[in-house]
Parts: structure tokens; C-alpha cells; sequence
């Protein structure tokens, strides 16, 4: 009992007192403070009062540089440049806040309606810096500065404003800025961010916005009656955003995209031996320039609604059926399921009766006997529908998909399609009918259902080439804040290795040869003195009326020609290049897009040195 | 042992009272934190204020021996938070005073009030020797004390631990101490204290140096008080109006939306306001200790105590500091700041101060 005694209340000696005292001290602290509070409310009101209204401190903005895109040289390709913008603070204006900005208009020779829009939308705080013309000229700066005693409550300001030296090169690669958008500065995913600020809104410009933005300071500052800085008050400054280095080189950049001219298309050069991209262009491109500025919303409505898609990368998001590049994907199958031999000969007429149709060969008179090497080389297609005839779908399907199709690559760019490899499972899903097999012959040379990106299929080229290494490409390298400290830093890696046979490609990779060396290949415009190339032309057909069937690819319509094709890597035994160039309704790939493939590669070979002949099999190692 | 929990049990004066306030805070938030996101802060507070009721039944129900006997566990799982938030500190430099679980993030510090509270409450209500106590029966709660305080120094938040110091008086002080014992402890802290000042961080130092010596640097630390005065001065009787007020409109005031929302209050609201406030908050302290009366062994009446002393002295502290009288140690207000773990600990301590009611029925 007495351990009870001990721990009960009745051990604390004067309990009662030190209640009382405990109360009398929890009292007496908030009535001294409700004290403090009258005085300073009540009594002292006015001074305060005072005080608040005469409040001549100002808050503008200083924003932070965003961090420069440099391609793998060093050469910016993005960059961060000091602009002046007219600024005011409504407070300092004049009564007629109007006629101000619309008197400024007229001195700079600009419109009012933007300003006075930006000026009276929000609820902005009149003590707040608000930016009313962007981007002044040397002239305008001069002309504001000989006026600014008639506007008062106007200054200049210096912002870093976001440039994009070669235009449209590159384009969907980098992407833009523009003005945070309501919804993303609810989203809370752009920490720090204020309305007004420019963040990135697409491409790699948003995939590392939290990079490259930086923080942006401040400064409080005390105005005169004129509103004119007579005093800094406080100063947060600034952190200006990380660097980030790309794997791509803008000569072979701008030479893929000068390459594909006005047509529409995509290519894309892969650095083999690391995955890195050299180059990836999409066309029709857009002046990423045109989204730094406020663009207006006629302009922005324009770019949307044009029908050749400006703003779709296709690289990495147009799909298309890819034709006979297809085939490697047929003849790998076929060599792993051991439903066809390399020296197996087939017999090509010119077409292949199946069912009640016949599947014609692209050449009427046909191939005679076909072994796997001049199926290749020759593009026959009657072999290939012997060969997934053999297959069926879902072998085919099994070894696409393990080829890397039919899934994205996985490259540090937002939104890349998966493409799409068809499936006995697939159709049944999708489309709710079972699978036909005629529908196999056209997906073993990649009609059909087949569709891909350029960037699969450039990828695809470089696992050939690594004898079943599949890599995942990217573009960004390297990001380290302006101290040089490193935060984001990519090392090639192979992603998958693929389960195959190695024989395989000893098969394969000398019939992709022939396409280009073979005085039958498909590919002759590849032939180079000084680099041995293995590839594939491929054509995807544009869905068209029977009138056109037998005609001339020149005679028809050009939204109505085919896709043209070629997919390569290079040199063929000792690779450092992959490729593939898509021409939207180019026709034939042979002529359409191989000599686009041969142009990046001369380009390569203008600007780097490649070791040693790749032809030769004597291991650069050895001395 | 009688077990019937009845729901209508609860104390709903004590509840709506803190509900009351945690709703104005609630207010104030949206209305501190500004334009362009605004309603986010408020949102977040909306949803830890749930946190908080749930953490109150916590406290309501939770059976009065296993709060005693898992004192020390409790105590030593948020020392281990806070060690380990100190550790990440040391190694990666920076502040670090959250914990994030999932989605959200805790402060320990929050909690250890609470812990350190139960924990020492713990010890006294076992001690064998009789108060009032000499030096070697307070050397346990000291260790206790500073177990807490020196990891939380070295986030750093120095604020935080001072206050964790000073939440260990009131217990002492109805355990009695010894003259001897209150003599030594004031030589021991005046030869400390100057130790301590030169090892604060610059901001620190200059905080304590503008407090003694107003107008010694108006325009940086000493700015945001005056700000904050002005703000609190220029409200009047019944102030601006709600999102009216110019100076914390025009975010002059910093921390507006933490500590220092007592000024956005008192700029929007008016003396009318402050009157509501502070009404509240003494009102709901003076209703906890009025469970002293039923409060049964030692460690009821230590952790009633604790816990109110610690709820009234917080909210002093950070009112006082708003209007310019103490120094600015960044303590929230307790219900009425932003932040969940404030907020999920105050409910949590009133639930155990409310759930020594029960014991009587």
C-alpha cells in the first residue's frame, strides 16, 4: 500500500497552492498580453495606421537564369540571355493608370491591349512589380529612359529571358518555356514557382524543369513619392538554374533536318557503342522562340489546328508501319524457332497464292530461288510470307517484342509511343475477331498492323549491330549547377541482352551488308569508299484506292505515296552508328530515305574520325 | 474495471473550443498564404486537422496505465527520430526537422513537447525519495531533458529546444526543488549561457542582438517585427477585414502563415479578434487544469500540468514574439499556425488531459 500512497496526488506537498500559483501564472501572461494588444491597437492605433499607409516598400522580382542546353561540343543550343522588360508598380502610378500604359504604347510604338490585359486580369498586389513590355529594343530602352519622368512608377528591369540560337533545329527535342499555367502551379509539382514565371512546358525543357529553373530572389526596396528606388531594403538573391549537357551534336542535328528539307518526317542517329543520340529530328519542326514570349492566343491557336502537326515529335511519337525493316525481325524469328534454315531456298513468282488471294512481291517477275541472304538483300517479299506462313503471328509477335518493338525505349523524353506488334491476343482484345492468317503475311514484312516509331527502329538497327544488346537511348548527359557541382549525371549501360542464339547474326548481319554492297541490294545510295554500312530499305504502305495500284509512285498524289524507309548501322563490324530516316509519302526507300541515311553518315565521318576500317576483324586492341 | 466508452463522454467544450480555433486558424491560413496557390495551405490544414480529432480520441481512450508504463518507449522512439534527423543534418547539410512518411512529413520536434512531458511525469511518479528534490534525484530528468534538447539544437532549431527546456519547470516546480539545488542550476545556466550564444548560427545571434537593441538592424532581421507591428497596429479595433489587410496582403510579414499568423489576425481581425483569440486559448487552458480535481496519482496531475503549461506557455511565447516583446525563436501558435504536427500534438495532448475525465464514471 505504500508504493500507492507514494504515486498518489497526495504526495506533492501543498498541492493546493502550487494549483493556485499555476493558474495565477497562466493568467496574469495573456491579460499583460491582451494589455500590449489594446495599447498598440487601440492607443497607438493611428501611428501605426501611419506607418502602414506610408509603406513606401516595394517588392520586384529577380528572376533566376535558367540554366543553359549545351549539345555534346559545349555549343549552347539553349541559352540564357539578359533582356530589359518595362516594369510598373501600380501603387506609384499615376491616377489614370489607363492612359499611362496606353501613352507608354504609343512612346514604345507597342500595343496596349496585352499590357492593360496583364495589368487589370489579376489580383495583383499594388505593391507588386508587374511586367507590362517584354523584350525591349536598344531604340525602345532609349526612348523610355529619355521619358521616364512622365511615367512614373515604370522602371526598366533586367530578366534573363530563355533564347534558342538555331530556331527550329532540335526543336522537339528541347522544347519550350512559357508562362506557368494555372492548373501546373496548383499541381504543386513546380516547387517555388510563382504565377507569372516561365517554367518548361515541353520536351526536355519540362522533363527537367526543376533543373534548369533555378530559384528566383528578390528585393524589397523603399520608393520616394515618385516611385523611384532610393534604398534597398532587403535582397534574397537569386540561384540560377543547372547546366545540362545533351549526347546530341547540332551539325548532325541541323544536317538530318536540312537533309529531310520540306518534307515531313523523322530521323534519328544513334552513337551504337553508348545509346546516346546524336541527332533526333522530327519535321515539320516550330521556332521554340515564338513560346518564350507571351504568344497570343490567335498564334498558339494556330500552331495547334495545323494540320501537319507542328508540335508532334515524331521521332518518338509517330508511328508507322515499318515495312520491310520489318523483315530482320521475319528472318530472326524464323532462324530462333528453327522453322527456316539461312541456306533454305524458297521459290518467288512474283506473288504467293494463299487462300483466295494472292500476295503480290513488289517486283512482278519475280526473285526465282531465294536463300535468306538475297531475301534480304533483294527484299524479296514471297520469301517472307513463306517464312511467317512458317512462323505464325504470335512467334513473330514473341520476337518483336524481344527485339525491343512494341515497347517504348525508355528515353528521357516525355510521351514516346510504345508502337504496336499485333498478337493472336491483341486483335482478339482490340477488336473483338479472331486472327486471320493471311493477316500474318502481311505483318511478316511489316504491313499490316506493324506499327513503329523511328526511334524503335534506329534502335532496333543498333541491337543488330550489338549482336543482341539492347541499349536505351538518351539525350541528356550531364546537368551541374553554375559551381560546377554535378547532380544528374548518365552513363551508358546496356538495358536488356537479348535471348538469342549469337549465330544469328552471323546470317543476318552479312545479308544487311548486302542490301548495300550487292549490285541486286536495295540499298546501293549507301555505298561509301570509306565506310561499310549494313541496312534496310523499307516502304510502308499508305492505305489508297485500287485506281492507283498499278501506277507509277511518281504519278500518284503525294499524300497518297507511300512512306519511305531506311533503317542502318555502320561500320559492319565494328559499329559506332545506328540510324533510321522516315520520309512521310517519300514513295520507296531506296530513293526516298536511303540517301538521307548515306548523307549523316558522310556528315559523321566529315566531323569525327572513325578508328581503323571497320571491315577489318583484327580487334583494335591487338598491336 | 469498468470499460464502457461512451461517445457522448467526451468533452465537447474543451473539443469545441479547440475546434473553434483551429477553424479560425484555418482561415487565417487561406487568407496568409497569399495569392496563386493560396487555398493549398489551408487544404493541407483542413486534412491534418482529421489527423488531429483522430489523434484526440487517441489521447480520449487510451487506458491511463499503458500511457504511464509506455512513457519511456514513447520517449525513446522520437529520440531516435530526432537523432536520426540530426544525423541527415550533419551529413547533408541543411535543416532537417521532417520526417516524411508517405505523402506527408512530421516534425518530430512536435511530438517530443508531448513525450518529454509523459516521460518525466513517468519518472517523478516512481521516485522514492521525498521532495523537495536534491541534485542527484533530478540528475535522470535532466539527462531526459537534454536527451531531447541537444539533437533538436542541432538541427538546428534552437527555438524548439529552449522551449523544450522550459517545458520541464512546471514539473519541477510542483515536485519541489531544494534551495541548494535552484542555486546551483542558476550558477550552471549563467556560465552556460554565454557559451551557448556564441555557438548560434549568425541568424540566431542576430535575432537575440535585435531583440535587446531594437533599430539595430531595421532593415533586416528587425524589419519583419517591425512589419509585424505595424501590421498588428494598424488593425485597430476590429480590423481590415478579412484578406483586407495590406501588410500581410502584401506578404511583409514573414513566416505569415506559420509563426507569425498571430499578426495577419490581428492586422484583418482587429483587437475584436485578438480578444476572441487569446480568450480561447486561456480559456481552454484554465478548462484543462481544471482536471486537476480528478486527476488520481501523480502522474495525472504532472501530465495535466505538463501538458497545459506547455499549450499556455507556447501560445504566450509565440504571441509575444509577433508583437515585438520576446525574441523571434520560431514557435508556432498552437492550434492556429499552419503545420500538421502542431496540430496532431496539441490535439493528442488535450485528448489525454480530457481522458482523465472519464476515469470518474
Amino acid at each position: 500500500m505504500t508504493r500507492l500512497v507514494k504515486s498518489s496526488k497526495d504526495s506533492i506537498s501543498g498541492l493546493e497552492r502550487k494549483i493556485a500559483v499555476t493558474v495565477l501564472s497562466i493568467i496574469l501572461p495573456f491579460l499583460l498580453l491582451l494589455v500590449n494588444f489594446w495599447n498598440m491597437q487601440v492607443l497607438d492605433r493611428s501611428r501605426y495606421q501611419r506607418l502602414a499607409d506610408n509603406n513606401r516598400i516595394r517588392l520586384v522580382d529577380m528572376p533566376a537564369t535558367r540554366g543553359i542546353i549545351t549539345d555534346r561540343n559545349g555549343v549552347i543550343i539553349a541559352d540564357s540571355s539578359p533582356q530589359f522588360d518595362v516594369v510598373v508598380i501600380p501603387e506609384d502610378m499615376s491616377k489614370d493608370r489607363q492612359s499611362e500604359i496606353e501613352n507608354l504604347a504609343a512612346l514604345l510604338g507597342r500595343e496596349p491591349k496585352d499590357a492593360l490585359d496583364r495589368f487589370t486580369g489579376a489580383d495583383r498586389a499594388p505593391y507588386r512589380a508587374i511586367r507590362i513590355f517584354e523584350q525591349l529594343e536598344e531604340r525602345e530602352v532609349a526612348q523610355f529612359e529619355t521619358a521616364r519622368d512622365s511615367f512614373p512608377g515604370a522602371f526598366l528591369l533586367t530578366t534573363p529571358r530563355r533564347y534558342y540560337p538555331f530556331g527550329t533545329t532540335a526543336s522537339h527535342l528541347l522544347g519550350y518555356v512559357g508562362e506557368i499555367s494555372d492548373s501546373q502551379l496548383a499541381s504543386g509539382d513546380f516547387e517555388g514557382a510563382r504565377q507569372g514565371d516561365l517554367v518548361g512546358k515541353f520536351g526536355l525543357e519540362k522533363v527537367f524543369d526543376g533543373y534548369l529553373r533555378g530559384r528566383d530572389g528578390g528585393r524589397q526596396v523603399e520608393v520616394d513619392a515618385r516611385g523611384r528606388e532610393i534604398n534597398i531594403l532587403g535582397i534574397t538573391e537569386p540561384v540560377p538554374g543547372a547546366n545540362m549537357s545533351l549526347t546530341i551534336d547540332i551539325r548532325l542535328q541541323k544536317e538530318l533536318e536540312d537533309s529531310l528539307g520540306e518534307n515531313f518526317g523523322a530521323g534519328v542517329l544513334l552513337d551504337v557503342r553508348t545509346g546516346e543520340v546524336l541527332a533526333m529530328v522530327s519535321r515539320p519542326g516550330f521556332d521554340p522562340n515564338e513560346f518564350s514570349l507571351r504568344m497570343s492566343r490567335e498564334r498558339w491557336q494556330e500552331i495547334l489546328k495545323d494540320p501537319s502537326h507542328p508540335l508532334q515529335s515524331r521521332a518518338i511519337r509517330g508511328l508507322y508501319p515499318p515495312g520491310s525493316t520489318f523483315k530482320v525481325v521475319t528472318a530472326t524469328a524464323s532462324l530462333m524457332e528453327g522453322t527456316l534454315d539461312a541456306g533454305e531456298q524458297l521459290f518467288c513468282s512474283g506473288g504467293y497464292r494463299y487462300g483466295r488471294r494472292t500476295y503480290r512481291d513488289w517486283k512482278l517477275s519475280g526473285h526465282g530461288k531465294v536463300d535468306l541472304m538475297r531475301g534480304i538483300v533483294e527484299s524479296c517479299d514471297v520469301y517472307f510470307y513463306q517464312a511467317g506462313e512458317r512462323l505464325g503471328i504470335d512467334s513473330i509477335a514473341k520476337w518483336a517484342l524481344e527485339l525491343g518493338l512494341g515497347n517504348i525505349t525508355g528515353i528521357d523524353l516525355p510521351g514516346e509511343l510504345a508502337g504496336l506488334i499485333p498478337s493472336t491476343e491483341w486483335k482478339q482484345a482490340a477488336k473483338g475477331e479472331p486472327w486471320y492468317p493471311g493477316e500474318t503475311l502481311s505483318a511478316a514484312i511489316g504491313q499490316g498492323y506493324v506499327l513503329v516509331t523511328p526511334l524503335q527502329l534506329a534502335n532496333l538497327y543498333a541491337t543488330i549491330a550489338r549482336r543482341g544488346e539492347v541499349m536505351k537511348p538518351f539525350l541528356v548527359k550531364r546537368i551541374e549547377t553554375v559551381n560546377g557541382a554535378e547532380l544528374y549525371r548518365r552513363d551508358p549501360a546496356v538495358a536488356r541482352e537479348m535471348k538469342v542464339d549469337g549465330r544469328i547474326w552471323d546470317s543476318l548481319i552479312p545479308a544487311l551488308a548486302g542490301v548495300v554492297s550487292d549490285d541486286h541490294g536495295t540499298g546501293r545510295a549507301l555505298r561509301m569508299v570509306d565506310l561499310s554500312v549494313a541496312g534496310k530499305t523499307g516502304t510502308a504502305q499508305v492505305v489508297r484506292l485500287e485506281e492507283w495500284q498499278n501506277k507509277k509512285e511518281t504519278d500518284i498524289p503525294k499524300v497518297l505515296r507511300d512512306h519511305a524507309w531506311f533503317a542502318a548501322f555502320a561500320p559492319v563490324n565494328r559499329p559506332l552508328l545506328a540510324s533510321s530516316v522516315l520520309v512521310e509519302h517519300g514513295g520507296h526507300g531506296a530513293s526516298a530515305a536511303a540517301p538521307l541515311v548515306a548523307r549523316i553518315f558522310r556528315k559523321y565521318l566529315d566531323l569525327y574520325e572513325i578508328p581503323a576500317d571497320g571491315d577489318s576483324d583484327v580487334p583494335e586492341e591487338v598491336p | 474495471m469498468r470499460r464502457s466508452f461512451k461517445w457522448l463522454d467526451v468533452d465537447w467544450v474543451m473539443l469545441g473550443s479547440a475546434m473553434v480555433l483551429s477553424a479560425i486558424g484555418i482561415l487565417i491560413i487561406r487568407s496568409a498564404a497569399g495569392s496563386g496557390g493560396a487555398s493549398v495551405f489551408a487544404e493541407r490544414q483542413a486534412y491534418w486537422l482529421g489527423i488531429a480529432l483522430a489523434a484526440y480520441l487517441v489521447g480520449y481512450f487510451v487506458d491511463r496505465r499503458h500511457l504511464r508504463r509506455s512513457a519511456y518507449v514513447l520517449y525513446a522512439l522520437v529520440l531516435l527520430a530526432l537523432v536520426a534527423l540530426m544525423l541527415v543534418g550533419r551529413l547533408q547539410g541543411g535543416v532537417h526537422r521532417w520526417i516524411h512518411v508517405g505523402g506527408m512529413t512530421f516534425q518530430p520536434s512536435e511530438l517530443a513537447k508531448l513525450t518529454l512531458i509523459l516521460c518525466l511525469a513517468r519518472y517523478f511518479h516512481k521516485i522514492k525519495a521525498k521532495p523537495p528534490l536534491g541534485i542527484t534525484e533530478i540528475l535522470i530528468p535532466f539527462l531526459l531533458v537534454a536527451g531531447y534538447a541537444i539533437p533538436v539544437a542541432l538541427q538546428p532549431d534552437l527555438g524548439t529546444a529552449m522551449f523544450l527546456v522550459l517545458l520541464s519547470v512546471p514539473l519541477f516546480l510542483m515536485m519541489g526543488l531544494e534551495r541548494p539545488t535552484v542555486i546551483s542550476l542558476t550558477i550552471i545556466a549563467a556560465m552556460v549561457a554565454p557559451i551557448m550564444f556564441f555557438s548560434l548560427k549568425d541568424y540566431q545571434r542576430e535575432r537575440i542582438l535585435n531583440f535587446l537593441s531594437p533599430g539595430r538592424d531595421p532593415l533586416g532581421t528587425g524589419y519583419h517585427v517591425v512589419q509585424s507591428k505595424i501590421a498588428i497596429g494598424s488593425g485597430g479595433l476590429f480590423g481590415k477585414g478579412y484578406l483586407q489587410g495590406t501588410q500581410s496582403q502584401l506578404q511583409f510579414i514573414p513566416e505569415q502563415h506559420t509563426d507569425f499568423i498571430f499578426s495577419v489576425l490581428a492586422e484583418e481581425f482587429g483587437f475584436a479578434g485578438v480578444l476572441v483569440v487569446i480568450g480561447l486559448l486561456l480559456f481552454i487552458s484554465l478548462w484543462m487544469l481544471s482536471y486537476l480535481e480528478v486527476a488520481k496519482t501523480k502522474f495525472a496531475v504532472l501530465t495535466v500540468v505538463g501538458i497545459t503549461c506547455g499549450f499556455a506557455l507556447q501560445s504566450v511565447i509565440n504571441i509575444a514574439m509577433v508583437a515585438g516583446i520576446l525574441p523571434v525563436v520560431g514557435l508556432p501558435l498552437p492550434l492556429i499556425s499552419y503545420g500538421g504536427s502542431s496540430l496532431v500534438t496539441t490535439f493528442l495532448g488535450l485528448g489525454i488531459v480530457a481522458g482523465y475525465r472519464r476515469r470518474r464514471t
